[in-house]
């Protein structure tokens, strides 16, 4: 099991009233599992992604990563597992604008402190990877958004992640971009057996997944 | 990693080129300014800093005046000669005593102008010389021989090795060089280029009827004497075996305050400390560091400013960097590797602006303040000073940059930032700064306008005078009748002394009362019967000398003396001065004979004709013709001199020259720094009005003129600046009333001076900010909507 959630809640006060983000949610995630989450704005998805991702906290319900309880872990302790085995992919790709494309992909193994000439091979591949290689020296709005995404997704499994997070990681490219991201999921999923969580709108996207999961004002539903 | 944050530190300095340039220009000119400041009181705090000064003090007497002591900081012949022979904890004890007796001095047909002083010979020893030529025990073995410093030596004989050479004065006496030392530093008290046997005023003791020798007359004083110490925590007990002396050999021994005749006065506090040790020009030095201090601050909390306002269009890049495996320790790094290299760039560009700006920082502070960067102790404070406001700067900005919750970047929430509680309480402090800095010039203005405005109590109008020479003064009379008839020339008088900084005195005045009452140290002045006339000086009782025989026994006192003796009806009383018996016959009204840096002391006139110094009243008209006709005369009777005059306005303005200077220096300062100031205000609104582009429009769209837009946007400033108003005036009353002490007539500190730079602080933070939320205020409101 890479994951396990159990009996998730968490909500914040408005106007004196509860509102529930996610009301009761519980998940359990295989190692190389390909899940899609679907539902209409506001049902949660982003915040359960986040929930997963450890950006976010909840308030009631456990929460085990590798059998590790994360509920009861300190905020560093927490960081370092995200860093340590989770890639997230944007919507709005969220690449750094002062990096080229190059760097922004190396960043990761920076902070991993990973040797110069090492990174070098490393990112070298995953430029080779994903076909950017006469792109490395162009900053992201030198790039269209599929393209942008490309180098999100490459920076997102720099750091050899157990699990990518992806939100909406079409929501902003066309249905031919869309197509190829998908793809490219699809085989990362299959071939490295890289475990995928994606949030989407889509029904075409959701059915690359091997798993949906359908969420309605913070409930599963199913 | 570290080549990383360099590169990104430079692509995001590039990229907000505005507000960089905003900043960058303010912490450079502040850098600038603050490495003028520094070197100004670096210098001013190393005056006399030799490497043994604190084992040397200065000897001033305290001497009773009335029922309050003066503190002069010179003292009589004998001090030296007991110090050295008769107290153990004494090193070395030196008279110094500057040269006037010769105008020019010569080598072959060349003349030269140099600053000469009577030594013993122990100077220097004390002064750790180092002998370039001759042999120091041959130093001043008699009257006829002089030491020169190096550069001296150079400039007369074009070598060093001048021993033996002959030097000219007057044209008539002539010199022997016995030696020749290194320069003494120009920022000191002992800085002369020649130096003369003390044999020379040995010699005059010769015929002297009262005083049987230099060593042994307790009446004049005549020098300035320094001790050395063999440790300086002796000074007291010095000073207690130098009363215990001076009581007991002085005939005149109760002139001196009694429990402590003397005051030893470290060396390195006699430009800042009066002689008695008041506090002078520390004063200045100390508002000087204040005001580097404001400078700084201003320009580290527009940096500060700045960056955490612009601090929001970073959110997303640290979320992500954060998202993607940034510790928080990395984060900071790179922020601060930021700053560090900001203020890099802004040191280096200071250091080019020092050394363009230097002539001009030289001209106006008349020093020859040169800023070397290689100067290690120099260049170690620079340093620090720049490590402290890099800290200072740097830390909280990068704090804040990388305390975002990752979060707010993935919601697209990029307005987390509500710092700006911080952000006005820096401005509150910048405009603090600014009311303080305006309030200061505006009294140091003042008070400058003050001191060279107030009438002294005399006419100093179109009043030329200068020394007579001796071949002229041998015909006075003469010279007297000639002068009158200059046309041009309105009134001549002969006076002992120059009435705009009269330092004579002697405690050598007997009165009726004298016996039972105090001593008292007046200034003496001999003039003849045209000087008061001519000053247009007033008299309050009696009469003024007639001219005739029998003024020799007359004298003038002013009021301060009258009221110090305690003579009621002064006229006709009984009056002794140097041992001569006479009467009282005027009350002259108390006028500035010193800097009004200085109370009116008591002042006694008697009667000469014909003394050393003419005053010439001369009509405006023609003034060139009438300098002609009297150097005419002069050249008759000097033909070898130059002819030296100068007018007592122009004496009296040189003598607050320096206050001047400093008041310029401040004055440059203070707008520098509130210039530095609006820049970072500019910067603030320019960021505050591109935050509120859609509030603004989404208001010019319901109907707002462009005045409530502006009013909006500044609406904020008006009350910063009403609190720091109200934080400035106390403060800067406080600091005013400081400066003021070094003064003993000080311009009134008006409430309408607080009120009014607190309104044009306003002014000026409203002009800085309007330019702004006009700008918005008349910008199109469909198209701010649209680009939001």
């Amino acid at each position: 099991m890479l994951l396990e959630l159990q009996h998730i809640y968490k909500w914040v006060k408005q106007s004196g009233r509860n509102i529930f983000l996610l009301n009761d949610v519980s998940l359990q995630v295989q190692e190389g599992e390909f899940i899609s989450i679907m539902g209409p704005s506001g049902s949660g998805k982003s915040t359960l992604l986040n929930v997963i991702g450890m950006l976010d906290g909840f308030q009631e319900g456990t929460y085990h990563f590798q059998e590790q309880p994360i509920h009861t872990l300190k905020e560093k302790h927490r960081s370092n597992l995200y860093k340590e085995y989770i890639g997230f992919v944007f919507q709005q790709y969220h690449l750094i604008d002062e990096l080229t494309v190059y760097e922004n992909i190396e960043t990761p193994l920076l902070y991993k402190k990973v040797k110069s000439s090492e990174r070098k091979a490393l990112v070298s591949d995953m430029l080779d990877r994903f076909n950017i290689v006469g792109k490395k020296d162009l900053f992201p709005h030198q790039l269209s958004g599929g393209q942008q995404q490309l180098v999100g997704i490459a920076r997102a499994l720099i750091s050899k992640p157990k699990v990518i997070l992806a939100d909406e990681p079409t929501g902003n490219l066309n249905s031919k971009q869309s197509e190829e991201i998908m793809q490219l999921f699809k085989q990362l999923n299959e071939e490295d057996n890289v475990t995928i969580i994606q949030v989407t709108h889509s029904e075409t996207n959701a059915a690359y997944a091997t798993k949906i999961i359908n969420l309605l004002d913070g409930s599963i539903t199913k | 990693m570290f080549k990383n944050y360099i590169k990104i530190a430079w692509r995001n300095l590039l990229k907000d080129k505005f507000y960089n340039l905003i900043s960058l220009l303010g912490l450079t000119i502040a850098l600038t300014i603050a490495m003028f400041i520094i070197v100004w009181v670096k210098s001013e705090l190393s005056y006399n800093s030799f490497i043994n000064h604190e084992n040397i003090f200065r000897i001033s007497s305290n001497i009773q005046s009335g029922d309050g002591i003066q503190t002069w900081g010179v003292s009589t012949g004998p001090v030296a000669t007991y110090a050295q022979n008769d107290i153990p904890e004494v090193k070395h004890a030196v008279r110094l005593r500057e040269n006037y007796s010769y105008r020019t001095y010569s080598v072959g047909d060349h003349k030269f102008d140099i600053r000469g002083a009577y030594v013993d010979v122990d100077f220097f020893d004390m002064f750790q010389r180092k002998v370039i030529a001759g042999n120091r025990d041959m130093f001043l073995k008699d009257a006829r021989s002089v030491v020169l410093t190096a550069s001296t030596a150079e400039k007369l004989f074009g070598t060093t090795k001048a021993v033996g050479k002959t030097i000219k004065a007057d044209f008539e006496d002539l010199f022997t060089v016995t030696g020749v030392v290194n320069d003494l530093p120009e920022n000191s008290s002992v800085n002369y280029e020649m130096f003369f046997s003390l044999d020379i005023i040995r010699n005059t003791y010769v015929n002297n009827p009262y005083w049987k020798s230099m060593e042994a007359d307790w009446g004049n004083f005549n020098f300035i004497t320094y001790v050395e110490l063999y440790d300086s925590q002796h000074h007291k007990k010095v000073n207690k075996k130098l009363t215990y002396i001076q009581q007991a050999n002085d005939p005149n021994a109760e002139l001196f305050k009694s429990d402590k005749a003397y005051y030893l006065q470290p060396i390195n506090q006699m430009n800042l400390y009066s002689p008695g040790g008041i506090p002078q020009g520390i004063n200045t030095v100390k508002i000087f560091s204040i005001v580097l201090f404001i400078i700084l601050s201003i320009a580290c909390i527009n940096y500060v400013n700045l960056s955490t306002a612009r601090a929001s269009r970073r959110t997303k890049e640290v979320s992500i960097r954060k998202i993607i495996g940034a510790q928080k320790k990395s984060l900071l790094l790179q922020f601060i590797t930021e700053s560090v290299l900001f203020f890099s760039l802004a040191a280096i560009l200071a250091i080019v602006l020092v050394y363009a700006f230097t002539p001009a920082f030289k001209e106006i502070t008349a020093k020859d303040l040169n800023i070397n960067f290689l100067d290690g102790s120099l260049s170690l404070i620079f340093l620090c000073v720049f490590l402290i406001i890099i800290i200072v700067s740097s830390i909280y900005p990068a704090f804040i940059l990388t305390s975002f919750k990752p979060l707010l970047a993935i919601k697209g929430n990029m307005s987390g930032m509500s710092r700006g509680n911080l952000r006005k309480l820096l401005v509150t402090i910048q405009f603090v700064f600014s009311v303080m800095l305006i309030i200061g010039t505006m009294v140091i203005s003042r008070q400058l306008e003050y001191i060279t405005s107030k009438n002294p109590g005399y006419d100093r109008t179109q009043v030329l005078n200068f020394w007579m020479s001796n071949s002229m003064q041998n015909h006075a009379a003469t010279v007297k009748e000639r002068l009158k008839n200059i046309p041009g020339v309105s009134a001549v008088s002969f006076a002992s002394n120059p009435i705009i900084n009269n330092t004579n005195s002697t405690g050598d005045v007997a009165w009726d009362s004298s016996r039972e009452k105090n001593e008292m140290v007046v200034t003496p002045m001999a003039i003849d019967e045209d000087f008061i006339p001519l000053m247009k000086m007033k008299l309050n009782a009696g009469e003024n000398f007639k001219g005739i025989s029998t003024d020799s026994t007359h004298y003038i006192l002013n009021e301060t003396a009258v009221k110090l003796t305690g003579i009621k009806n002064p006229i006709g009383k009984n009056f002794e001065l140097y041992e001569r018996k006479g009467t009282i016959i005027g009350v002259v009204e108390d006028f500035n004979f010193k800097s009004l840096k200085n109370d009116i002391g008591p002042m006694v006139m008697y009667y000469e004709p014909h003394t050393y110094r003419v005053y010439l009243k001369t009509s405006e008209e023609n003034t060139a013709a009438t300098i002609t006709a009297l150097e005419n005369i002069w050249k008759e009777y000097t033909p070898d001199f130059e002819f030296n005059y100068s007018f007592l306005d122009a004496s009296y303005e040189k003598m607050y020259l320096n206050d001047k200077r400093t008041g310029e220096l401040f004055y440059i300062f203070t707008w520098i720094a509130i210039f530095v100031s609006c820049l970072g205000l500019f910067g603030l609104t320019t960021y505050t009005a591109q935050l509120k582009k859609r509030e603004i429009g989404i208001r010019k769209v319901l109907g707002a003129s462009v005045f409530q837009v502006t009013r909006l946007l500044s609406k904020e400033y008006l009350i910063l600046i009403l609190i720091a108003a109200v934080i400035a005036i106390p403060i800067s009353w406080y600091l005013m009333q400081l400066w003021l002490q070094d003064f003993a007539y000080q311009t009134p500190l008006n409430w309408w001076i607080f009120i009014s730079a607190g309104i044009i602080t306003l002014f000026i933070a409203l002009a800085t900010v309007s330019f702004q939320a006009i700008k918005a205020g008349l910008a199109n409101p469909v198209k701010n909507l649209r680009t939001d």
